[in-house]
């Protein structure tokens, strides 16, 4: 039988795209650590392609958020003409960031920005162009309000936009190749990204996504292609994953302290209540959450503990919308808006569907909206930047809401500063998040830990060897009455020779699990010191007391039940600190015995009863599990 | 007179003057940001934007511009007294009458549109490997390799010892006095840092502090050396190798080269471009 050519030419023509793209290719890091080195940098990031950072008069470009992360100055609003009056730079680059511009507003930024486009000179252009607080408003107003239709701006269909939206997606994506260091050195790595930014009734149901490579779908998903995270994902299922040429991408939620709720809510978009199917659909498309950044933490409150310390950089609002209403209109956030809880709730909905829906590792990003990424001091805070108000001048007194603060980063464990490494790390959840330092944290899970690891040099080796890092689950149990160990390092940010980090106060291993049918939780002091001992003076800013340099532990779960699914995670904490608010005090001399009720609006938050004046800076690990299945 | 205020007309005068006043500061306010791609132009004195607005007509790109004719249509729609006429018969009238010179968005339109095609024509052919390789030696500094050093420590911890951290530290220095590279996996305190590493700066301050990185890369070789400080403690450091810094092999920088050629060959074609416009006036 004679064969036809054009199949097999064809077939050679698909083998040939499905390869790797050539400019995929890149040298050996020089530095690979087998046994994993820790990357820090800032997974959240937003430049002028964003419309509230826009409206806020901030002019950087995904470029020159790239060049600032990697140790670059950059100029900041307000402007006179194409002068910033104010520059910023990192005292340390970061080791990756991803910009990830609104996917909603990608294409209207670009219209209302560039003259002659059709809908540049919309009314809600104009708007945003003069009267940018308005627009602010108006445009996020219509997201968060669950609006599913594009502007008119958009002409009839919404085409307008998508068309628009090409220039900057590739804008993007150029930057982030431009960015990349494909040498051995290995410096720095950029990923492609970018935010979908659903609300239902200003209830935040934010997601960034982030790519593990250059192959990128042709556009981002905004909102109005995909109004239900379920249709998020199943967009990046068509559009990415199943494309086979190495497309990979993961969904990020964040803030969900101002979900109302929502963000982990046991049902699905429709308020179906989640199925096995529908609950292992969530635990494939989201395997981590920002747990803290400018507007807020999101590990737990204490409305719904009696973890103290869950009293950290809380919002007083439950949703967007409270931020506009009178203060009476607030309250805060509900417990189910807090990843602890979700935690827990994740156990519960395992033991009924045999599926675990939240598996959650941590990080933790900024979500500047000044193209700042890893901007995290608290002593040179210059405000969120998407606020929607260009500032006119510097800001004299508080640059922004004081209950917001400069956010966090993520830290990755991984054996080279690479791509695929790095998102590797991501998937398996070796990661964990901090309030800003560079603190670095060690977290194992195992049976077999000698009590003496941490007098030993090879607790990283024996801490792989026998048993999982952070992300991971526990294997079964060696015997019956077994209990789980559990080694934990902790070394403090080394900083730089002007601003040495903070000295460490404790480590607390806080576990989760279900007795009878309910969630329960438990922090224990692991190492450390509890007393408050050390403090900062307020005045000065200036911290004392004792303080640690490293913290180990290698700590036995007293109260572990094999009958039970658990989970552990780590929180380390710093020595208290001047929080940012405090040092934007000090510098206007405000004395609140003196001066309370006299000060200007932006500095009269320094006096409120209200006012946080310290921070605990701290490390959140992504959690262990323990689910009896794995026993059995 | 009950009831005046709910009178249509009243309210038709008082949206409609409030509309008015809108309208009109819009206008006087101007707009607040500037474009995005016309880098060039925004920082150019007005005399480019002039020389590359005469040269969009010239080429009659106001005839042919999407965009602009797009704008010119639905803007001669809403003059003309026949709005209902064939798009082609109302961009004509526009023309003649003149509205592209008057629309401010047009002209700032054409101006792009010069600068983007030349940009655009810039970026249609990739870059040669003449050219890769060229770029890369005009930038060699940017992209070196930086400096690395493979080195082996023994740690004394600050916290563990305290006041005698001095002391215990020159007393590891006589045991390690004359010893080799292997002597010192035996002492010190337990830190989870690698024992022997290979770093450049960065990498080391980012382990050990600052001054430890520095201090790394001054050290004599094959000899342990110290006791130097880091954010822990103090430190004695064997040298094995050191590694200068080197340039970049054009095949590991290949796409951030292309991308630099094709900025620089963008800004380079719009400057000729302008530099011909002016030598023709």
């Amino acid at each position: 039988m004679r064969r036809s050519a054009v199949p097999v030419f064809l077939a050679a023509l698909l083998s040939l795209a499905a390869a790797p793209a050539a400019d995929t290719a890149r040298e050996p890091c020089a530095h690979r650590n087998p046994l994993r080195s820790v990357w820090f940098g800032d997974l959240h990031v937003h430049t002028a392609f964003s419309q509230d950072a826009a409206t806020g008069g901030t002019r950087a470009t995904p470029r020159d958020a790239y060049r600032f992360a990697k140790g670059e100055p950059l100029g900041a609003p307000p402007w006179r003409g194409d002068q910033p009056l104010r520059r910023f730079q990192l005292d340390r680059p970061l080791d990756f960031a991803a910009v990830t511009d609104h996917a909603e507003l990608l294409g209207e930024v670009h219209i209302c920005r560039t003259p002659g486009l059709p809908g540049h000179d919309s009314w809600v252009c104009r708007i945003s162009r003069n009267w940018p607080r308005l627009a602010f408003f108006v445009m996020n107003a219509r997201h968060s309000l669950g609006e599913r239709k594009r502007f008119g701006l958009c002409g009839e269909d919404g085409a307008g936009c998508l068309e628009a939206a090409r220039t900057p997606w590739r804008e993007i994506r150029d930057a982030a190749e431009a960015a990349y260091d494909r040498t051995a050195a290995c410096t720095f790595t950029s990923f492609v990204g970018y935010e979908w930014t659903a609300s239902e009734n200003t209830r935040n149901l934010h997601r960034n996504v982030i790519f593990r490579n250059e192959r990128v779908p042709e556009l981002p998903t905004s909102v109005y292609e995909a109004p239900r995270v379920e249709g998020l994902w199943r967009a990046l299922r068509r559009e990415c994953l199943d494309r086979g040429d190495g497309c990979d991408a993961l969904v990020i939620p964040h803030n969900s302290n101002l979900s109302d709720g929502l963000m982990f809510e046991p049902s699905d978009s429709e308020g179906r209540p989640l199925t096995a199917e529908s609950a292992a659909e969530r635990a494939r498309s989201e395997l981590l959450v920002e747990v803290m950044q400018h507007k807020g933490d999101s590990e737990c409150t204490p409305e719904d503990s009696a973890d103290e310390l869950c009293a950290f950089e809380k919002l007083s609002i439950a949703n967007f919308m409270q931020n506009y209403l009178p203060g009476f209109w607030a309250r805060p956030p509900p417990p189910r808006s807090y990843v602890r809880r979700a935690l827990k709730d994740g156990l519960l909905l395992e033991e009924r569907l045999g599926v675990n829906p939240f598996r959650l590792g941590m990080i933790a990003s900024t979500d500047t909206h000044l193209g700042t990424p890893g901007l995290v001091r608290e002593d040179a805070h210059p405000g969120h930047g998407g606020a929607g108000t260009p500032p006119s001048a510097v800001p004299d007194g508080l640059p922004d809401n004081v209950e917001y603060g400069p956010g966090g980063l993520a830290a990755i464990w991984a054996e080279e500063n690479s791509r695929d490494s790095l998102f590797d790390a991501l998937q398996r959840r070796e990661v964990y998040g901090t309030s800003g330092p560079r603190l670095r944290v060690r977290f194992f899970g195992g049976w077999r830990y000698a009590e003496d690891l941490c007098d030993s040099d090879t607790l990283v080796e024996r801490g792989y060897a026998h048993g999982v890092p952070m992300g991971g689950q526990l294997p079964p149990p060696p015997a019956a009455g077994a209990a789980p160990r559990f080694a934990v390092h902790a070394l403090r940010d080394p900083g730089t020779a002007e601003r040495p980090g903070t000295p460490l106060q404790r480590i607390q291993i806080v576990k989760g699990w279900v007795e009878g049918g309910e969630t329960r939780e438990a922090v224990y002091d692991v190492a450390g010191r509890s007393d408050d001992a050390a403090g900062v003076d307020l005045a000065t800013c200036t911290p004392y007391g004792p303080g640690a340099d490293a913290l180990c532990s290698v700590w036995r779960d007293p109260d572990f039940d094999p009958g039970q699914r658990a989970f552990y995670y780590v929180r380390v904490l710093e020595n208290p600190v001047c929080r940012w608010s405090q040092y934007v005090c000090n510098a206007h001399g405000v004395d609140c015995a003196r001066d309370v009720g006299l000060l200007p609006p932006s500095l009269a938050p320094c006096c409120a009863p209200s006012h946080r004046p310290v921070i605990q800076e701290r490390a959140w690990t992504s959690p262990i599990w323990y689910s009896p299945e794995s026993g059995s | 007179v009950r009831g005046w205020w709910r009178r249509p007309l009243l309210h038709f005068f008082v949206l409609g003057g409030a509309l008015l006043l809108l309208d009109r500061q819009l206008d006087a306010a101007g707009p607040a940001l500037l474009s995005m791609g016309d880098a060039s132009a925004r920082s150019a004195p007005l005399s480019d934007e002039e020389l590359l607005y005469r040269d969009a007509r010239a080429r009659g790109l106001e005839r042919s511009d999407a965009l602009v004719q797009r704008r010119l249509i639905r803007d001669m729609r809403f003059v003309s007294d026949a709005p209902d006429a064939r798009d082609e018969d109302l961009l004509a009238q526009a023309l003649a009458l003149g509205l592209d010179e008057s629309d401010l968005v047009v002209r700032r339109r054409l101006v792009q549109r010069v600068a983007l095609d030349e940009a655009a024509a810039a970026r249609r052919q990739e870059p040669s490997e003449a050219e890769l390789r060229d770029y890369l030696e005009r930038h060699a500094e940017r992209f070196a390799q930086p400096a690395r050093v493979r080195l082996s420590q023994v740690f004394l911890s600050r916290q563990r010892r305290g006041a005698s951290l001095a002391s215990d530290a020159e007393a590891l220095g006589s045991d390690l006095a004359g010893a080799g590279p292997d002597a010192g996996a035996a002492c010190g305190d337990p830190l989870p840092l690698p024992r022997t590493v290979s770093g450049s700066r960065r990498e080391l301050a980012a382990m050990f502090g600052e001054d430890f990185a520095s201090a790394a890369f001054d050290l004599p070789g094959r000899s342990w050396q110290g006791p130097v400080a880091s954010a822990y403690g103090l430190h004695w450091v064997w040298i094995h190798q050191r590694l200068p810094a080197r340039p970049a092999a054009l095949a590991s920088v290949r796409s951030a080269l292309r991308e630099g050629v094709l900025e620089e060959r963008a800004d380079a074609a719009l400057r000729e471009r302008l530099a011909w416009l002016r030598s023709r006036r």
